[in-house]
């Protein structure tokens, strides 16, 4: 009884598969089954916001009611006959319910709040038609990953984007960030293209045909990692950094081979981050006086914008009072909302948010919409998170590359959603950054729309799209 | 080699699998513990912890203090009594307002500790300050009061003296009048006027507060209780029968009750007990009746419950037999021992009788609206039936003699009524005079006149202006 058939490694792997094959269908039930029914939440969740806006903000129902058309038909037509070829639903059921309540969001905010811009739907569905012709195009894209050069092409397109920032950047709000760029009467927030360029880094870094040893593959991913960094620093921009210091970490944990290189470069990047933090403290204390003096030399003036950004973010939160109305301002006013939201929204015409429409648009939804809606936003990117892992997992069986590229999406939308949500509560340091769904911003969104377009397009056919006809293919030694 | 590599890289996705699981599940427990904090904090803990709602409200009040306009107060004809301010003022009342309707009124400040409330203001704050309109203006409220009897109670009947004065509908209990003068003259248009006294129960708003034994009020009880018995029974007239010498020693007990001024007044029924109020006689019916009896009337009063009035508070009462002992039935029977109650209940035991025996629950707040949109109504609900038809007709018929008595004759219409007097444990003496007329239950109280037919005049007042202001 001790004795055991030795497995031949095609066998094991026959084998691995099945156990999956197995788990999956006993957790899961047969995707048709789970089926068209999601699509009731956004189309229900469609009209009660409608009865919500005309309640919160009563000017806003006209324009919301034009959008009430083009977002039904999306949601009925789109759930119904395109998206029905053995989808997750429920992923579809997220996406659509979080795509109406940003619009609702942004309409109430026009209506109630002070913002420097206007919502405008036409910029809205414009970013909805780039993620269409993005998907359409996908699979052309999606080709290059196999290839290595894209890791040094992605490489040149991110240090591309940071040098036409850096030299051609634009900053429309006066905050210092020049992370647009201008083109005729379109304004770009370029760094949005860092993020693409990152999930086209990564996947292929770990997908390509080319074999790279542990060592390299740190190097490359640290070199791109830094060139990220001095990007950021040199446009002022830490906030899309942040996501990008997330994007980077997560995905070496997660699709790097196990090693004691892998942990010893985890920990050590942990370790810096801590001592960066600990060094922006001293600078600042340091600097400050310099500052005050104005008596920064070259060196020191480059360092103080962002040592200053980072003491206060950091600072605000550990104690919000420290400067009420300074650099806790935004917060305090936040903390206020929070408090006098309630389950269904204030009552008392509370609108004193700073920058609402973008980095504290969560703020806004709970402040006008309540507590309630606040939770089922949180829910639905927790959806996104959960189908997008599990797709990601689906993926690994066939392509590599895909795996990582959907994994790389979920964390931009939920790990930028939950940044921000976070910050914009006082929970940790706020990040400038918009909030999927919820916030402004033209580039912005139709990133977010790709994003989701890509996570629905594949996991159409149970995510088995590219089964067979494109899969992860080993060179032979 | 091939397959070597495969088996490998099946390997490490099982590991990817794995750390995605990992990090799945971190996150989704993550936002459930956010969820799970944010509900605790800014949904959960406001209504069960005073310093979170004191927090909450703190935060609140700061936001809006530039431009909230604070809901108005307007009486049963739709007359001001309070509001109208500018944004972010104070609202005011105008004279004599500001001094009748002080204490109803009462006042709501928040610091971030704590709340300090008092008075429909101090329980309406979430209507009148926290629900605002389109131009910032809370809801308005309406009460039942007419404010021309409010001030009327205030400054006639109550003229500075210590006390109270309640007017209660007979039909649908709501309250008409609840005027208060306590040991400070509070101005609601200045809360440090609330603040000026350090005398005990000097905050206290007579009339729905102030807790002390019936008196010879309670007398109207005991009658009832006796007369319910006979009517159960089928108990004949001369069960009322008894024959007063001036003292009366419970059984068992060696103390001695003894009439007002040592009053002897030989046979006598219940009307004519009722009319002089003799201790005696309701001592000795009380222990004929029984503790069972008398408890079950008291209950049927709502002697021993509180009674809630919507926005205001809860009046509270004790019914205490004691041992039950034929000495403490005694005591109880004429209306002292430890039993207590407040002068609203007293006009509220008066608009069960005079609403043939249904005591309707008391009301102050009539309508709370924001601009057109309703946001409380209150919906007439009967608290008890006191005692049935019969009884009732019996109990106005030795009320009204006794009103008379006390010079409410029938050039004031029918007019029904009983004083009493309440001997406090800090050696005062309030008392009472409680009634009703074919619309409206009164009772008047005063805190510090030892004799109760001090109070005769005023009830002749106080009914010639209800008279006047319901058309009789």
């Amino acid at each position: 009884m001790f004795l055991k058939r030795k497995e031949s490694p095609a066998e094991a792997e026959e084998e691995l598969f099945e156990e999956e094959e197995k788990e999956e269908t006993s957790v899961r039930p047969a995707s048709n089954e789970s089926g068209a029914g999601f699509i009731v939440i956004p189309v229900i969740l469609e009209f009660v916001l409608g009865v919500f806006v005309w309640f919160t903000a009563p000017a806003a129902v006209m324009t919301y009611l034009y959008c009430l058309v083009p977002m039904l038909l999306a949601t009925a037509l789109t759930g119904t006959y395109v998206y029905n070829r053995d989808g997750d639903m429920k992923l579809f059921a997220a996406i659509a319910s979080l795509c109406v309540i940003g619009i609702a969001n942004q309409l109430v905010i026009d209506e109630v709040y002070t913002t420097f811009t206007i919502f405008n739907p036409v910029k809205h569905a414009a970013g909805f038609a780039v993620a269409i012709i993005f998907i359409l195009f996908y699979d052309l894209l999606r080709k290059l990953l196999n290839h290595s050069f894209t890791v040094y092409f992605s490489m040149a397109l991110a240090a591309l984007v940071y040098l036409a920032l850096y030299f051609f950047g634009y900053d429309p709000n006066g905050m210092g960030t020049t992370a647009w760029l201008k083109v005729g009467p379109i304004t770009v927030q370029l760094t949005d293209a860092s993020k693409v360029a990152s999930l086209l880094f990564y996947s292929s870094l770990f997908a390509s045909k080319e074999s790279r040893s542990e060592t390299r593959v740190l190097w490359i991913s640290n070199i791109f990692f830094l060139m990220n960094l001095v990007g950021s620093v040199l446009i002022h921009e830490l906030g899309s950094f942040f996501i990008l210091y997330f994007l980077h970490v997560s995905i070496l944990f997660i699709f790097m081979e196990r090693g004691r290189k892998k942990r010893m470069y985890l920990i050590t990047v942990a370790a810096v981050t801590i001592a960066a933090l600990g060094s922006c403290y001293g600078l600042y204390k340091v600097l400050r006086p310099m500052a005050e003096a104005g008596t920064l030399n070259s060196l020191t003036s480059l360092l103080w914008p962002i040592v200053r950004k980072v003491y206060l973010r950091f600072s605000v939160t550990a104690n919000i009072y420290s400067d009420p109305y300074g650099a806790g301002y935004q917060l305090l006013q936040g903390k206020k909302a929070l408090w006098v939201a309630g389950l269904f929204g204030n009552r008392i015409n509370f609108n004193a948010i700073p920058v609402v429409e973008s980095d504290m648009a969560f703020i806004a939804l709970i402040n006008s919409m309540g507590m309630l809606m606040g939770f089922a936003v949180i829910l639905f990117f927790v959806i996104i998170m959960i189908s997008g892992s599990e797709l990601s997992i689906k993926l690994l069986k066939h392509s590599r590359a895909d795996a990582v590229v959907i994994y790389g999406v979920t964390v931009l939308l939920f790990g930028q959603a939950m940044l921000v949500i976070l910050g914009s509560c006082n929970i940790i340091p706020l990040a400038g950054l918009p909030i999927p769904f919820l916030s402004r911003g033209g580039t912005y969104q139709a990133i977010v729309f790709c994003f989701c377009g890509l996570l629905l397009h594949m996991s159409e056919y149970g995510g088995r799209r590219y089964e067979g006809g494109d899969s992860f293919d080993i060179d032979e030694e | 080699m091939k397959e070597v590599i495969l088996l490998t890289s099946m390997k490490n996705d099982q590991v990817a699998k794995r750390r995605i699981r990992m990090v799945e599940l971190a996150a989704a427990a993550g936002c459930l513990l956010l969820t799970a904090v944010f509900s605790g904090k800014y949904l959960i803990m406001p209504r069960i912890s005073a310093e979170s709602r004191a927090t909450k409200n703190s935060v609140t009040m700061q936001a809006i203090e530039g431009y909230m306009i604070e809901g108005s107060y307007l009486d049963r004809s739709g007359s001001l009594i309070m509001g109208g301010a500018n944004p972010g003022e104070e609202a005011e009342a105008a004279y004599p307002l500001n001094y009748s309707y002080a204490w109803l009124l009462g006042y709501y400040t928040v610091s971030s500790a704590s709340e300090n409330r008092f008075g429909l203001r101090g329980n309406l704050y979430d209507y009148t300050m926290f629900t605002l309109d389109e131009h910032n203006t809370g809801a308005t409220v309406r009460l039942t009061t007419d404010s021309g009897l409010q001030n009327f109670a205030w400054s006639s009947i109550l003229g500075g003296k210590e006390g109270s004065v309640i007017v209660i509908d007979n039909d649908s209990g709501a309250i008409m009048c609840l005027a208060s003068q306590s040991t400070i003259n509070y101005d609601v248009n200045d809360i440090d006027t609330f603040l000026l006294s350090d005398v005990e129960g000097s905050q206290f708003r007579r009339g729905t507060y102030e807790n002390d034994p019936p008196g010879s009020t309670f007398k109207v009880i005991t009658a009832a209780a006796a007369l319910q018995m006979m009517e159960d029974e089928e108990l004949d007239e001369s069960f009322l029968d008894y024959y007063d010498t001036g003292t009366y020693v419970a059984e068992g007990d060696g103390f001695e009750i003894r009439n007002y001024n040592d009053y002897v007044y030989g046979e006598i029924g219940l009307e004519g007990a009722l009319n002089n109020s003799v201790n005696c006689y309701f001592a000795n019916l009380g222990n004929k009746v029984g503790k069972d009896r008398i408890k079950a009337m008291a209950e049927n009063f709502m002697i021993g419950t509180d009674i809630e009035i919507p926005f205001l508070c809860r009046v509270s009462s004790v019914l205490d037999f004691g041992k039950g002992l034929p000495a403490d039935i005694a005591q109880l029977s004429f209306g002292q021992g430890n039993t207590e109650i407040t002068p609203l209940h007293l006009a509220l035991i008066c608009q069960a009788i005079a609403n043939n025996g249904v005591m309707m629950q008391p009301y102050l707040v009539d309508t709370v609206k924001l601009g057109r949109l309703p946001l409380y109504t209150h919906i007439r609900r009967k608290l008890s039936t006191c005692v049935d038809r019969n009884v009732d007709d019996r109990l106005k018929t030795i009320m009204h003699s006794t009103a008379v008595g006390y010079g409410l004759t029938e050039d004031y219409g029918m007019v029904y009524a009983k004083t009493g007097s309440a001997e406090c444990p800090d050696g005062r003496v309030h008392t009472y005079l409680m009634g009703f007329t074919e619309d409206a239950s009164f009772c008047i109280s005063s805190n510090n006149s030892d004799i109760s037919y001090t109070l005769y005049g005023a009830a002749q007042q106080l009914v010639a202006y209800l008279n006047t202001m319901y058309g009789r």
